[in-house]
């Protein structure tokens, strides 16, 4: 069996357009996501997870190496396809949720759909079903700003899985949750992965990592480690993930 | 002190925040010192029908103070949003709304007195520039100069003085309203989707309508002046009405059509205009209102400058016309036959064409349902005054040369302008017939005035008696006939034909006769000084208005361009291409740039039938060169509007597509 997404000696290089500095933000990633997986890359601010998570979007280039989604290479996605081929196969969820303030709930939902020329009929019974199993139909016709943070993410999962992506793509989702909001959240997010939802998700939060069932951890553009949850509570997961980390940073020093 | 330092300090800091607002404040000012120094310029009330067009340009002068207060509150509103978060930390840091208040205060006194000095100079300077452009315009014998008074000065000071204390207010009516967390976020935080308000729309639509419909139905141009400053007025308010709550009223009202709004191209464009139009409807109106002065003066002056000779013509069919009113007129009409004849020895080579000598009876009136009444001495002319002027059959068949074949209450009508109430009709009781009506009398060129005009060919010499004896009872003066000697001349040279005429005048002043001289040369003459001002004055306006016009596009740009750059990050990370992201700006670019611009020219459209009218009044009849000549205008200011358009667009392209 062929992994959904497979990444081979992904490199990337910022040049500093000033100075003329190069900063190496990935130097050697090698990953590979199996269908209906659930993936946790975790990593310090500046090991390089964003810079990976936005090559995986067809946001940013790789300067070398290779990303192969369903068998596909990014690299044969024209920029002109990338808009097109983002909307069709993948679903984002944002730190900062994304939504469009001049949308309501509903339509912020909807628009990846509207985008893609559907008719209004099939639309209607996605939204209905996307809502429920998230629990926002009282929501919909609100607007962003009316919303607490825990709702509005929830509204943009929502946004990010009605087009049934093959990967959803999440960056630091519960990055600007409470603990509380942030639990209801991964809740969420294992749920939908319980039902065939193939997740990458980058953080730095352990408790959000012990979620998922396998997590990798980057270091200076590399995957330094990686764990799987097997049989684990979250509870166990989250502290052997606590471990590694702990012993991870103190090999640095 | 500490506060007077601060205040200049913030100043000097934020010169990219305040830089469009003084250079639209100097502009302000600058613009009504020049206004001012036009229309309190003692010169132009010497020209000839001047006074007409002291009051247009007073009329102007109004509309541009009630426009420097909306536009001041406008651009202050600008300057303030981008400085709510400033306000906001300056009251974490622990400065009390009371210190707030005095900064502002500070920043207000030294806003006003830059503005105001660097306005005065530079309404000074372009005033005196203006003046010279014109009088080279005029020719240098002309008496328009350029007056410096100090009134002026004085009360574009306090004008501003005043806009500034309202400024000041909104400004601490906007600091106690917010407390300092909400100050700190006050850009980040969503806005409320706007409401459909039906009232206001329907208030727009309603002021809207009947300033159209006042403006449409103007018969006269008396009537013309003073009406359609009201027009205005409400087709001013009803624009602002119908852009601030009608656009977003009717986008709502799309909005509620699932089967239109959820489509790709409808579904960002009409969500995003509603914000769109909530944020800038005031802007755009004003964009209109400004593209509609700018039309209509230049559409106005630049007609009478180019149809002048029409209006010479029009008004002055013959090229002299010498006309005596008095009882027993034989000796003063010798007195002409001696001085037309006399300047022909003086000057041979002058060839006399086409003289006639014409006995009319002229007669103002009222109209009335069944016909007409004399006019009240009393009152001024206005809508429902008509001139009659009665000649005799026998005048007629030698005019004419064609059997009048009238008797009795017959007459035949020559409807020189407006129309007759119907083949019966009565003047002051008299019963009359209109046998025919005729558009044209041979040898006798009718003079096109503004005021409705009917030359009615009666029987005989007792029935204009009869009419004349009950319009004028036992005043024997006003029922003698004036006679008029008309005729053109040709001289081999402009010098020798300004002798001639000037011969004939000298001739008749010094016989002391009531013969008055008409000159088409003369009108000529200061015809050109007033066309020439007119276009000249109305350049100014245009200058100004078109200036305005491109200062808030500029502000509108930059600032939808700051809002909307999130807004289409976020499109292009949900899965819009570039491609489509660029066509929904583009297309909202370009609702926005045609909407005031299409709602001017119908404004413009409506205004058409008093642009004619005022033309009427200064003689040009031509209705086909004012309409050529308006469509000139807007096709010219169109490019004008698109250039800057395209280049302020270019401002909002670079904003929101960095990084992206």
């Amino acid at each position: 069996m062929t992994a959904l997404l497979e990444v081979n000696n992904l490199k990337k290089i910022y040049q500093s357009r000033r100075s003329g500095v190069a900063i190496e933000a990935l130097s050697d990633i090698q990953l590979e996501v199996e269908a209906g997986e659930y993936v946790a890359i975790m990593g310090e601010s500046g090991s390089g997870k964003s810079t990976l998570l936005n090559i995986l979007a067809t946001l940013d280039k790789p300067t070398s190496g290779q990303v192969m989604l369903d068998g596909r290479d990014l690299k044969t996605v024209s920029e002109k396809e990338a808009a097109a081929f983002r909307r069709q196969h993948l679903g984002f969820v944002f730190q900062d949720f994304n939504l469009l303030d001049t949308f309501s709930v509903k339509d912020n939902i909807l628009l990846p759909l509207v985008l893609s020329r559907m008719a209004l009929k099939e639309m209607l019974p996605l939204l209905d079903q996307v809502a429920k199993s998230l629990g926002i139909q009282a929501l919909l016709e609100k607007f962003p700003y009316e919303l607490s943070g825990g709702q509005q993410q929830r509204v943009a999962v929502a946004r990010a899985i009605i087009t049934k992506p093959e990967l959803l793509l999440a960056d630091e989702p519960t990055g600007a949750l409470d603990s509380h909001t942030s639990d209801q959240l991964l809740e969420v997010f294992q749920q939908i992965n319980q039902q065939g939802q193939t997740i990458v998700m980058v953080t730095h939060s352990s408790i959000a990592a012990s979620r998922a069932k396998r997590v990798l951890f980057i270091k200076d553009g590399l995957v330094f480690h990686q764990l799987y949850r097997g049989e684990m509570t979250n509870q166990q997961f989250l502290e052997m993930i606590a471990e590694t980390m702990t012993a991870l940073l103190s090999k640095e020093d | 002190m500490f506060f007077v330092k601060l205040a200049f300090q913030n100043l000097r800091k934020n010169k990219r925040a305040y830089l469009p607002f003084f250079i639209s404040m100097i502009f302000l000012v600058a613009l009504n010192t020049v206004a001012q120094l036009i229309i309190t310029n003692p010169d132009m009330a010497k020209l000839p029908g001047g006074a007409s067009a002291q009051m247009m340009f007073g009329l102007g002068g109004n509309i541009i103070i009630i426009f420097s207060v909306i536009f001041a509150i406008y651009t202050n509103s600008f300057l303030l949003k981008q400085r709510q978060r400033e306000f906001g930390l300056y009251n974490v840091l622990g400065m009390g709304k009371r210190e707030l208040y005095r900064l502002v205060f500070w920043e207000n006194v030294f806003s006003y007195l830059m503005s105001i000095i660097a306005g005065l100079i530079t309404g000074f300077v372009f005033g005196k520039l203006s003046f010279l452009i014109l009088r080279k315009l005029l020719g240098a014998q002309s008496a328009f100069g350029f007056h410096v008074a100090g009134s002026v000065y004085l009360l574009v000071t306090v004008m501003f003085l005043i806009i500034y204390i309202l400024l000041l207010l909104i400004d601490i009516l906007r600091i106690r309203r917010t407390n300092p967390i909400e100050l700190l976020h006050s850009d980040r935080s969503g806005e409320k989707e706007p409401k459909s308000r039906w009232l206001i729309t329907i208030i727009g639509l309603l002021t809207l309508g009947t300033g159209y419909y006042w403006a449409v139905t103007i018969k006269t141009p008396l009537d013309a002046i003073s009406l359609f400053f009201v027009a205005i007025v409400l087709v001013i308010i009803g624009t602002y009405c119908l852009f601030i709550a009608g656009s977003v009223t009717l986008l709502k009202f799309l909005k509620h059509r699932p089967n239109f709004y959820y489509k790709a191209n409808h579904f960002i464009s009409v969500s995003n205009m509603i914000y769109r139009m909530k944020q800038n409807a005031a802007g755009l109106a004003s964009i209109c209102i400004l593209s509609t002065m700018v039309l209509v003066t230049m559409a106005t002056t630049v007609s009478l400058y180019i149809g002048r000779a029409d209006t010479v013509t029009s008004l002055y069919p013959y090229d002299l016309s010498i006309q005596v009113n008095e009882p027993g007129t034989t000796t003063s009409l010798k007195a002409v036959d001696k001085a037309i004849a006399d300047a022909q020895d003086k000057y041979p080579n002058v060839k006399i064409t086409e003289k006639n000598r014409v006995s009319v009876y002229e007669v103002p009136f009222t109209k009335k349902a069944q016909g007409y009444q004399t006019l009240d001495p009393n009152k001024s002319y206005n809508a429902d005054t008509i001139n009659m002027q009665f000649i005799t059959t026998q005048t007629y068949e030698r005019l004419a040369k064609d059997k009048a074949n009238i008797s009795g209450h017959q007459v035949i009508a020559y409807p020189v302008r407006g129309s007759l109430p119907g083949r019966h009709f009565q003047i002051n009781g008299t019963d009359l017939v209109v046998q025919r009506t005729i558009h044209s009398l041979p040898n006798f060129k009718q003079q096109r005035t503004p005021i409705d005009m009917i030359l009615l060919v009666m029987p005989n010499q007792a029935s204009i008696d009869k009419i004349l004896k009950a319009a004028y009872p036992g005043q024997a003066a006003s029922q003698a006939p004036t006679v008029k000697t008309f005729f053109d001349f040709k001289a081999p040279n402009h010098k020798t034909r300004i002798a001639f005429k000037d011969t004939i005048k000298k001739d008749l002043a010094k016989t002391h006769t009531t013969a008055f001289l008409e000159s088409k040369d003369e009108y000529e003459e200061t015809s050109n000084y007033i066309t020439g001002g007119f276009l000249f004055l109305g350049i100014i306006f245009g200058i100004a208005f078109t200036l305005a016009t491109a200062l808030i596009i500029y502000y509108k740009q930059v600032s939808e361009g700051l809002d909307d750059k999130k807004r289409f990050e976020i499109l292009q990370k949900v899965g819009m291409d570039r491609k489509a992201i660029k066509k929904v700006i583009h297309s909202q670019i370009m609702t926005v740039f045609f909407f005031p611009i299409i709602m001017a020219i119908i404004h413009l459209v409506f205004a058409f039938s008093f642009i004619k009218n005022l033309l009427l009044v200064f003689g040009l009849v031509n209705g086909d060169l004012i309409l050529w000549t308006t469509i000139a205008t807007v096709a010219i200011f169109v490019i004008i509007y698109f250039i800057v358009y395209q280049l302020t667009a270019k401002a909002y392209y670079k904003i929101v597509e960095r990084q992206s």
